[in-house]
């Protein structure tokens, strides 16, 4: 292992906009109040403004009876970058 | 009928920033169709910060104007501090008591702890400034009131900043 290894960063998407449709139109206040979280947090998560814990994350796919993976997607933004390794 | 009307007034009022800010985030103001309001962390955040900025910004044009004239009491500015925090302490009861009647009251979440910690972590610095500038007028003789006060000032600005970073990250993401 060298002193510097190549990290790619990713970027995290959701489908809660979708899935929220697919629900009859489930409102941000629903699915906040069923995961515990304020619907600005969830207004946040769906805009990609914030990233959830991992906690959130799962009760948010349980909340859509899914695997986290199909509510939340990642992809390799970026696989310049370097970030020194301590 | 005329409260219900000064409850919808207020509520606009209180609603007006939400308003303005989201025409300048429009992506937050994707709620469904409307616009995005102001959580109640968000309200609270408001209310403190028009608060302390009143109180405080108060009591330190007095303080100034006593500290010009001579006044090195610590009594009488201790009597000046004590009214003013306890008419910050009021207009903190009431503003809250407003917002939590107008809307629902919702407990911080993940997200809000994560933005306070944030802003305590990047507005800690005034306050240490402000120390270390304290024990330099210390160790210079300055007089212990301007000391005090010196003092005093950076734990307000410190408090400011940090809600000012709250507002920031409610809107622009963590």
């Amino acid at each position: 292992m060298g002193r510097n290894t190549h990290i790619p960063r990713l970027g995290v998407t959701n489908h809660i906009h979708l899935l929220r449709s697919g629900r009859g139109g489930m409102t941000q206040q629903e699915l906040a109040d069923r995961v515990g979280v304020s619907r600005q947090t969830v207004n946040a998560i769906e805009g990609g403004k914030y990233l959830p814990s991992l906690e959130v994350a799962f009760r948010i796919a349980m909340v859509f009876e899914r695997r986290v993976d199909e509510v939340f997607l990642c992809a390799v933004i970026d696989d310049s970058s370097s970030i020194p390794k301590r | 009928m005329s409260s219900k009307l000064d409850m919808v007034a207020l509520s606009s009022i209180l609603d007006i920033g939400g308003e303005m800010r989201c025409r300048f985030f429009p992506r937050l103001g994707e709620e469904d169709g409307g616009t995005m309001s102001a959580s109640f962390q968000e309200k609270s955040t408001w209310i403190k910060l028009a608060a302390m900025v009143a109180c405080m910004g108060l009591y330190f044009v007095i303080a100034v104007q006593m500290l010009t004239n001579g006044v090195r009491d610590f009594g009488a500015f201790g009597l000046i501090f004590m009214q003013m925090t306890v008419l910050m302490v009021v207009v903190l009861a009431a503003g809250h008591g407003v917002v939590a009647a107008l809307g629902r009251q919702e407990a911080p979440d993940e997200r809000d702890r994560l933005i306070s910690c944030k802003a305590n972590h990047r507005s800690s610095w005034v306050l240490a400034v402000g120390v270390c500038c304290g024990l330099a007028g210390l160790a210079l003789s300055v007089d212990a009131v301007w000391v005090a006060h010196g003092l005093l000032l950076s734990l307000v600005l410190a408090e400011v900043l940090h809600d000012i970073l709250r507002l920031v990250s409610f809107r622009r993401g963590v």
